[in-house]
Parts: C-alpha cells; structure tokens; sequence
C-alpha cells in the first residue's frame, strides 16, 4: 500500500517536472487563433486607464536619461536631468541601446543582458542570450520580458527565445523558445506583447507565459509595439492602438493612424524598429526617426499629442500634422554654431570646418512630452522646444558625448535657460531654410523637403524654388531635384517673369551675374501658360548670353506661348544665323526649332519664306533637311489623314453593307408564308383554271379540286455567312491595297445579299383531287415549272394544300356560268364524295350547299403550306383536319338550316 | 604697256590701301564711274552685288561701299549682315562698318555686339571704335560685361583708344575682374592718382578689401607683372603725367626688383630722347643700377 503511494507520488512528481515542457507549448501555437475577438477584447478591457504623467516611473523618482558613452568603454552612464549630474557610470562594454525599467538599468553586453540598479549602477543580474540577439525588454510589475532573436537582418535561421525573469534577481520565470524572429517586447497590465515575425503580437500572461491572445495583421507589417500610459500601440509605417477592434486585423477597421508622410529617404517607420537590434553606438537609425505622443481619443481613435509628428533627421527637426502632412515648424540645429566657430578663417574653411562638426548637432534622442518636444545632441546639448511653435524654451548640457540614448522624461520640466525663438519665418520659409542648408550629408532629406516644398499651394515657393535654383553652393544632385520640382508649378509665374526681366537679371561679368536658369524656366512658363513672358523670352533669344542649350527651350516656349506676332522676330533670328558657324552642324537646333514655330504659327507667307530658306544652299543642311521635313510632314500628314479618311470611309461602307446582309439574313423566312406562297401561285391560277375545266365537263358533279403542293428550298451553307473572307495582305499594306481588299469585300457581300434576294425553293411534289390524269398532266405542266420564294436555314420543305372550289358554280347556275357545274345542274354534291367510290350518287346524300359571293374558280389554301414535317396553321380560313391528297371521306356534315344568303363570303363548306 | 600697269596699280590701291586711307573722307566719285577703276562698283551695282551668290562678288561689292563711304552704303551692308551671309562675309562687312565709319552703322554694330559668334562681337567692338559718336562710349563700356575674355579685352583696349576717360572705374572694375587689357587702358586714360598714390601706404593696401580709390600700384604682387608693366609703360610714356609721379611708378616698380622691371626700365630710359635729362629718369637709371637680379632669374615674371 505505501509503496502504492510512493509510486503514485513519483507519477506526480514526473508530471510536476514536465510542466516547464507543456508550458513551452502554451504559446506560438500554430494552432492557437489569429485575432479572436474574445480574447483581443480580454486584454484590451485589462488595459488600465491613462496613468499619471507628472510622476517619474522609474525607482530615482527624476527624469533621468541613460545612454552609451562613445568611447571604447562603452560606459552606460545615467545622468539626472534635473541636475545635469552623472548618477553613476558602469563600465559594462554596451552593445545595445539601456533601457530604463523601474529601478534597473537594463543593457546588452556581449552574449548577455545585464540589469544595472538605476541607483547605483551595480550589476544585479545577467542572462545569457545563447548566443542569440539581444532585442530589448520590457517591464510590468517584478517581471521583465526579454526578446532574443536570431535571423532579424536575414540568413536561413529564424529562431527567437522570450524569457521572463525576475526584475530583482534576473531568476527565469518562464521562457518560450519560437520558430520566427522577435521584436522589442512591450508590457503592460500583466502581459507581455512579443512582436513575431514582424506580421504578429503574442500576448503572453506575465505570470504563466501562457498566450492569451494573438493580433495578426492581414493587410500591415507590424514592426514595433510599445506600453505606454495611454494604451498598447502597434505598427510599422502607420500607427494602431490596441483596441476591441484589433480584431480585424486590417488598417481600415482597426484604430490606425497614417504616416502622411511618404518616401522620406531612409524609410523611418513611425517607431523604431523593434527588429533591428539596437548597437549601443551612434547609427542612422537614431539619428532618423519619428516620434510622437499618443493620447487618447474618442472611440478608442488613435491620436497624437497636438495632432502632430516629429521627424529627427540628423540635425533637422520637422513638426509635422498628421491629418494633413503639412509641415508646422523646421528648425535644424548647429549651423549656425559651427559657422562661427569657423569665423576668422576663409570662407571655404570655415565651411570645412562646419562641415567636420554637424555632426556634433545630429539628434540622438527625440522624446515628445506633454509640455514639449526633448531633443538630446551628439555633443550632450538637451533642448526642450514649444510643441506649437518649434522655439527652444530652455536648453541644458550634459557634459557627456552619449549615444543610444533612453530617457524617461516623465514629470521633466524644461529649464529655463538657453531659449531661443522659434524658427523665423513661415513654414514655407522654415522649409527653404532646410533646403539651403549646408550640410551635405543631409542633401536626400533637403531634395525630400524640395519636393514638400514643391506640393505647397503658396505662389511663392516658384520664387523660392528658383532662389534655391540659382544658388551656386547647391548640390548638383539637389539642383536636378530643384529643377524639377519648379517645373512641375503651375503658379507664380510672376515671379519666373521677374527673374528674367530686366537688365540684371542677364549675364554680366563684371557684376558676377549668371544667365538665369533659361531651361528650367521657359518650359515651366510655357506649361504655365504665362503669355505675357513672350517679350522677355524674346529678349533672351537675342542675347548671346543665354546658353545655346538654353535656347531650344527658350524658343518652345516662345511659340507656345506666343501667336503670329512673333514670327518676325523669329525669321529674324533664324535669317541672322542661317548660314552663320554658330549654328552650324549640332548647334543648329536652336535654328530647328524656330522654323518649326514659324511654320506652325506662320501663314502662308511664313511658309513661303521657310520654302525659300530650304532651296538656299548658303544655309546651314541640318535646318534646310529640317524645314524640308517639316513640308514633307505635313503633306505626308495630310495624305495620310485623307487616305486614312477614305479608308473609315470604306470600312464604314463595308459595315453598313455587311449590316444590311445581316439584315436580310435575319429576315430571311424560315418558312414559307402562305402569302409568299399564294403571290406566285394566283399569277397562274388562270392557267391551272383552264387545266380543270376538262375535269368538270367530264364530272359535273364535283365541288372543289384538291392539290397539294410540296415546295422544297434548297439553300447553300455558305449563302448566311456575314464576314467576308479574309483579305491577304502584306504586313504594311498600301492604301491602294487595304482599299483594294475592302472593295473584294464589299463586292462579296453584296454577292451574298443577292443570292438571299434570289435563292428560289421549287415544286418537288404535286398531288390532285381528283386524280383525273388529263387534269394531271396539265396541271403538271403548269404547277412543276413554279419556283417561290426560299426559305430555311438548310433543305427543307412544305407542302400546300389548294383547293380550287366549284360549289359556287351552282349558285351561279341560274344566271352567270359557273366555274364547273354545268348549267341546270341542281345535284350537289361535295366534290370529295363526287370522286369518292362511296359516295352513292342514287341515294343522294348531298348536301345543300349555297353558292358563295367569291370569284368563280377561287382557290383557297386548305391548310395551308405544311412542312415536311410539321403542318402549318397558317392558313388563311380555319383549316379543318382535312387530309391532303388524296382525300379521305369525312363525316357528313349536317345540312345547314337554312340556306346561306349572298354575299356571305367564301367559306368553306362545312361551316356553312 | 605702261598704261595697263597704271590700271593694276589704281585698282590695288582701291581695293586695299585706298581703303584705309579713305576711310574718314568720304569719296566723292558716287556718280562718276568714268573716273574710277573699273572694278569698283557703282552704288547701285554695289547694292545689286550684295544679293550676289558669288561670294567674291558680294566681296567685292562691300569694297567699293567702302570706298564710297557715303552714309548711303550703310543700309545695304546692314540689309546684308541681317540676311545671314556666312562668316567670312559677316566677319568682313562689319569691319568695313568701322572703316566707313558711319555713326549710320551704331545701332547695328550695337545689335551685333549680341551676336552669338565673339568674333563677330569683337570685330562690332573694333568698328565702333572707330566711329566718332557720344553714343559709342558706353556700347563699349557693354563689352566689358560680356562672357568672352577676348572681348572684355577688345572692349578695354577700345575704351583706351577712343579715349574714353570716364570709363576709367569701369575699367578697374575690369581689371580686378581679370581683365588684363584693362591696365593698358587705364594707362592711356587714366590720371595720375589713377597710377600710384603719393602715400606709399595706400599703395600697399589690398584692392580686393580696400575703400580707397584704386590706383594700378595697388595690384603689384596682385597681378602679374606683365600686364601692370603695360599699364605703367603707358604712364610713364604720357607727357601729360609730371615726371615727380613717373618717378613714384619707378620707385613702386623698383621695389619689386625683378629682372623684368629691371629689363623694362632699360627699355624704357632707352626710348627716350636722348638730350632728356628729366628726374624720372635719372630714377629709372638709379633703379636699373639697384635691382640686382640672381643669375639665372633674367626675364622671370614676378608677382
């Protein structure tokens, strides 16, 4: 029983000694959700509300900033802002940016992260990295959050390890070892926020490890996530705060705040990158970044403080509005500084010099505050300026040249002394200021701030832009930009006129004055649609001094610009030079160009005068090949455009025709009417009546004559096609041969609208009744010879019934002769019983039949045409279910009651 | 035999010599083709000879507008130079402008002081100097704006020879610009003050920084030797310079005690008649005695 016991409890024991095994898969599950609502919104509801922002956090209890000393100790060194003292320094050969978490310093050092107590600078604890990258830790309450990665800047190994350990000893609390990369965590409300993979945010419960929810982006890249006071934000270019909806994942449905700034030249995303580890030295990534202060917002928005961004780049600092992208103040530090301690020397030195020690102004920290924006320089110069105006309000050193900086500037109040005001000037004017900078490692964000600069609605900036345009100390790479960006206004094109107007603003030697930027300003005039610079270009174009290569554009613009008064001008120059050595060979475009104006703008007599310039072979062959050319062009041109007017033509033409195939396609008869029948059938009724008076002189007694007809219409496959062949032409075909191979095809149209027109069906089959062979015969010879009009799609046929009716012949017996009964006859019969072997003539079951008002010998369509196989009913009286040939006997009908009165019309017997 | 040589040798000297000769007296044979040489044109066959495709013709048509030097013969050189001929004819027409002389061809030879070719501009700058109008001064004076060194040059050396005094602070303004034929004009043109200052210490002032009025003294050691030697042989040679401030230009020049200012000197003093006995140049005697030259730096342009 004991040793029962004893088993039992080694069982648990082992159990207990896998728990650390089942933790490590309590997170980076792939099965765990991506974005469940439930537990986004968990986390979210555990976020406490903004805290207090007037109290340090961290153990000192004052705003205190850490940083690497940049020397090879690589000291971290933590100075009290308020006093400007060094607190302590520890000489543990930094290899990452220290972080401040509460009362420990923490840093990375080597293959370890080091705690530093923040009074004292003592090691408190170390954690080895194995051999991973150290990314940066996060703290809530005694636990801190460690990430390590490996495979951040590429490589085929992507591994990362997130460890807690305890804030006091540095013990392991729990760790999680991922397959992906890891980010710069962030903690707050009991959990531990692990970017993964720069697509996800684990959140981790602080205490257990345990993942307690997972936010995947769908849309984004999620490059940073940092805790603050305000909330848990996340992002890359743009910024989210951590809200219910999160969930979605996506920017348009999540809490999310665009960067309105694009293409900035080092790509900053609005945070620092919590995947690029952090050296412990001064690196580009530093010196260009944005900050920001969140806040909080109605609906859990994300915001900022003052609405407002702020770019650090190098020794610039942009205020930027974050709605709107415009830029609210720019200031850059340290120019002004350098030059004077350059002054005394010559210009170019003092330059050099300035240029040796801009660095020394590079922003290395930038920290927004409630009160104000905190910058900290190279050279240890902390300046807090106005969030709204950009002017330094106070202004303290360090002492101490540090790198990687972290601050905690909660409850920091700004000095008083040292202030300066803030930068002169519009924002547009703050902006030129930049731009004109001298520094010349920071000639991509002044192209970058030429090209904001360019976006602003204000008529100046074309003023500005061509100040900077002419400056002669500007980059070349910065001038191109300048350039471009100018050409690219389309307002302030008085200033652009100014700049060319007047005396001065020509070359002059003695003056020291250059020819005006000709090339860049005639062009942009011209798409400006300045006219009333025309008299000024003109002025140009007679100055020697504007560049040759200035002056295509300077004549461009002048024939855009300008009209017909500007031809004289134009010839005039062109006749000066025509022949002259200036102009000769590839200089000649200048003189190209103005006969393409003059030509363009000219009347006749311009061109006349071109005419003659072209024949005179004292002028220069490139500008008589030009001008003879442009004749050529024109008549070419012209040629072309009436070849290719008679061509639409044609083809116009051809569709119409070929419409109007389709047309009587369409309309061609799928089966043949009755009335298509009759019109070919009673032109010959005569003949056929003729044909039948021997039948009724040998059988007076009959009433109708019965034939039935089977038209057959025989229609070709090809007579319904609608796209004429194919022409065969060469790949460039003359005019003469496309309209040639239009003619073939509307010839081939019109060949199919012909045969539909004419396709005739023919008698394929006639049968009678009676079958009175005399009667036959002729009828044979007159029916069989018939063609009606085609119809169908393929073969087919239809047959019609006609009935050739004699009974009206006895109405008439007492007057007018009928059609086949002979005078005085009174016995009628119906015709089918009078042929019929059962009719029995002695009986006389004869039926009374009235004389109708119809023409003797009318025939009437019994029926109808029925096609082979279906019958028709379409005929023109009711159709009885009388068979065709031969005819078989009805039933006899009943007699009428009483005879029908004349002048009832041609009904058929039985009706009557 | 005889008769046919007298023909050659008249049509020579109308052709060339005649030329110059003429060219500030009008001729007078406008209307007597009888009297003159066969090959010289009418004005009316001149004018008809211009639009000629021949361009030995249209040559020749330009000579005789030249011997004919009327303000008549203008308008057809100007309706030539404005129809495009081709250099050589432009080159030529607008240096007969400035033989005739007519102040008819300012506004021309201003519109070519424009023209793109500086050859062209130079030769516009050479025709108005020799045309006597108030208007020339500062169409010269524009030279010296221009982009071309040959130019400015052109431009300096005119102002010099048309002896534009006023344009004098226009020339040093040249000159500090970097135009050497500025000193030469100066030299022609300017006064004494203009040459050196009484006061060596603002001799010794730098120009470029300077307040003071400039003299040619100040840009020794500034400018190379050569071309201020220029300027100052031109002091030196003028009559209405005191031989008390020719002597101040031997002193300034001794003190840069080169062998070229040394070689210049002796130039000079030999130039001069031989019974003068002047101050200036017993200086000039004292300073080529003085300036000991190292072996080997004879003819070396100093600074």
């Amino acid at each position: 029983m004991k040793a029962r016991w004893v088993l039992m409890g080694a069982v648990v024991a082992a159990c207990v000694g896998c728990m650390p095994t089942i933790r490590r898969l309590t997170a980076f599950s792939s099965r765990f959700p991506d974005n469940n609502r439930e537990h986004i919104r968990a986390v979210y509801s555990r976020l406490p509300a903004e805290s207090d922002l007037s109290v340090a956090s961290n153990a000192v209890g004052r705003p205190v900033v850490a940083g690497v000393r940049q020397d090879a100790s690589r000291a971290v060194v933590l100075i009290d802002l308020a006093s400007g003292r060094s607190l302590w320094s520890a000489d543990v050969h930094a290899t990452s940016a220290p972080e401040i978490l509460g009362d420990v310093v923490v840093v990375g050092s080597g293959h370890q992260v080091i705690g530093l107590d923040i009074r004292n600078g003592q090691r408190r604890w170390s954690v080895d990295t194995r051999s991973l990258g150290y990314l940066g830790a996060a703290r809530h309450g005694d636990t801190i959050v460690l990430s390590l990665s490996l495979g951040n800047s590429g490589g085929g190994v992507r591994v990362g390890r997130v460890v807690a350990i305890d804030a006091r000893s540095g013990g392991e609390r729990w760790a999680h070892e991922v397959v992906g990369i890891l980010g710069h965590p962030a903690a707050s409300a009991g959990y531990a926020f692990i970017p993964w993979d720069r697509q996800s945010i684990a959140v981790l419960d602080l205490t257990t490890g345990v993942e307690r929810a997972r936010l995947r982006s769908i849309d984004d890249v999620i490059s940073w996530v940092f805790a603050g006071p305000q909330g848990v934000f996340y992002g890359s270019r743009g910024a989210y705060r951590w809200t219910p909806r999160s969930a979605s994942g996506t920017r348009s449905e999540s809490a999310y705040l665009p960067n309105p700034l694009e293409g900035i030249p080092g790509d900053p995303p609005l945070y620092r990158d919590g995947f690029a580890p952090t050296t412990g030295t001064r690196t580009a990534r530093d010196k260009i970044r944005f900050a920001f202060l969140p806040r909080i917002a109605d609906r859990d928005a994300m915001a900022v403080q003052h609405d407002t961004i702020y770019l650090a780049y190098y020794r610039f600092l942009i205020a930027i509005d974050v709605r709107s992208g415009e830029v609210r103040w720019a200031r850059a530090f340290g120019p002004e500084e350098s030059l004077q301690q350059g002054a005394g020397a010559s210009a170019a030195e003092a330059m050099r010099r300035a240029q040796a020690s801009f660095s020394e102004h590079d922003i290395e920290s930038v920290t927004v505050t409630p009160t104000a924006v905190v910058t900290i320089s190279s050279n240890g110069v902390v300046r807090a300026l106005d969030p709204a105006t950009g002017a330094i309000v106070g202004t303290q050193t360090l002492g101490v040249s540090l790198g990687a900086i972290a601050a905690d500037l909660t409850g920091y109040r700004p000095p008083t002394q040292g202030a300066a005001p803030a930068p002169e000037g519009s924002p547009r004017e703050q902006i030129v200021a930049l731009i004109r900078d001298p520094d010349n490692r920071l000639v991509p964000i002044r192209s970058y701030l030429v090209r904001l600069l360019a976006r602003r609605p204000e008529a100046e900036v074309t003023r500005d832009l061509l100040e900077l345009y002419r400056q002669r100390s500007i980059p070349g790479t910065l001038r191109q930009e300048v350039a471009a960006a100018l050409r690219s206004r389309r307002n302030g094109a008085q200033f652009l006129i100014q700049a060319i107007d007047g005396e001065e603003d020509h070359y002059n030697f003695l003056e020291n004055r250059q020819a005006p930027p000709l090339d860049v300003i005639a062009p942009t005039l011209a798409a400006m649609g300045a006219r009333e610079a025309v008299p000024v270009l003109l002025q140009h174009l007679f100055d020697h001094e504007t560049p040759l290569a200035a002056l295509p554009a300077v004549i461009s613009a002048i024939a855009e610009l300008g009209d017909a008064t500007v031809i004289p001008q134009l010839q005039a120059f062109v006749q000066r030079y025509r022949a002259d050595s200036a102009f000769a060979g590839d200089n000649s475009a200048p003189l190209q160009t103005a006969a393409a104006a003059i030509f363009r703008l000219g009347d006749a007599s311009a061109r006349e005068w071109l005419a003659a310039l072209s024949r005179d072979t004292v002028v220069h062959a490139p500008l008589r090949a030009a001008i003879t050319r442009l004749f050529e062009e024109e008549r070419s041109g012209g040629e072309r455009q009436n070849q290719e007017r008679q061509l639409a033509q044609a083809r116009e033409e051809l569709q119409g025709r070929i419409n109007a195939l389709r047309a009587a396609i369409e309309a061609y008869p799928l089966r043949l009417s009755n009335e298509g029948f009759e019109d070919e059938w009673n032109n010959h009724i005569d003949e056929l009546r003729e044909c039948a008076q021997g039948v009724l002189t040998r059988r007076p007694d009959l009433n109708e004559i019965r034939i039935t007809v089977t038209v057959r219409s025989e229609p070709p496959m090809d007579m319904f096609e609608t796209t004429p062949p194919r022409p065969r032409l060469p790949e460039r075909p003359t005019f003469e041969q496309q309209m040639e191979a239009i003619e073939r095809q509307m010839q081939w149209v019109e060949q199919q609208i012909n045969r539909l027109q004419s396709h005739r069906s023919f008698v394929r089959s006639v049968a009678y009744a009676p079958q009175d062979p005399e009667m036959q015969r002729c009828m044979d010879e007159k029916i069989r010879p018939l063609q009606f009009p085609g119809f169908g799609r393929s073969n087919s046929q239809q047959t019609f019934l006609q009935r050739i009716s004699t009974v009206r012949t006895q109405a008439r017996a007492t007057g007018t002769p009928g059609f086949g009964t002979p005078e005085g006859t009174s016995l009628l019969v119906p015709w089918f019983l009078v042929s019929s072997p059962s009719l029995d003539r002695t009986t006389g079951q004869l039926v009374s039949l009235s004389s109708g008002p119809s023409a003797a010998g009318s025939t009437s369509n019994a029926g109808g045409g029925t096609s082979s196989s279906t019958p028709s009913g379409s005929a023109p009286v009711a159709a009885p279910t009388a068979p065709a040939a031969p005819p078989t006997p009805p039933t006899v009908p009943s007699p009428p009651a009483s005879p029908p009165q004349s002048g009832q019309g041609t009904r058929p017997w039985w009706e009557e | 035999m005889r008769r046919t040589a007298l023909v050659l040798a008249l049509v020579v000297s109308a052709a060339s010599g005649l030329v110059h000769a003429q060219r500030r007296r009008p001729a007078r044979a406008t209307g007597a083709a009888a009297d003159r040489p066969p090959e010289i044109l009418s004005l009316r066959e001149a004018r008809e000879a211009l639009s000629s495709s021949d361009p030995e013709r249209v040559i020749l048509a330009i000579d005789s507008l030249t011997v004919i030097g009327t303000p008549e013969v203008v308008p057809p050189i100007v309706q030539l130079l404005r129809s495009g001929p081709p250099d050589r004819i432009t080159d030529y027409a607008v240096e007969k402008l400035g033989i005739i002389g007519q102040p008819a061809a300012i506004e021309e030879l201003s519109n070519l002081l424009h023209h793109r070719r500086p050859a062209v501009r130079r030769a516009a700058i050479a025709a108005l100097a020799q045309i006597r109008d108030e208007r020339v001064r500062p169409l010269l004076e524009s030279g010296l704006h221009d982009s071309d060194a040959e130019v400015r040059g052109q431009a300096a050396r005119a102002l010099g020879e048309i002896g534009a005094r006023a344009s004098v602070p226009l020339l040093f303004r040249a000159f500090e610009r970097g135009v050497p034929e500025a000193a030469e004009a100066i030299g022609r043109l300017g006064d004494a003050s203009t040459a050196v200052s009484s006061d060596p210490n603002h001799d010794r002032e730098d120009p470029r920084t300077t307040t003071h009025p400039h003299t040619l003294a100040m840009w020794l050691g500034r400018m190379p030797l050569s071309v201020l030697l220029r300027g100052f042989e031109r002091f030196l040679n003028r009559s209405d310079i005191s031989p008390a401030v020719k002597e101040q230009i031997i002193v300034r020049l001794e003190q840069q005690a080169s062998a070229q200012v040394r070689e210049f000197l002796q130039r000079w003093v030999s130039s001069l008649p031989p019974g003068y006995r002047g101050r200036d140049r017993a200086r000039a005697e004292l300073a080529i005695q003085q300036i000991r030259v190292p072996t080997g730096a004879a003819g070396g342009g100093g600074r």
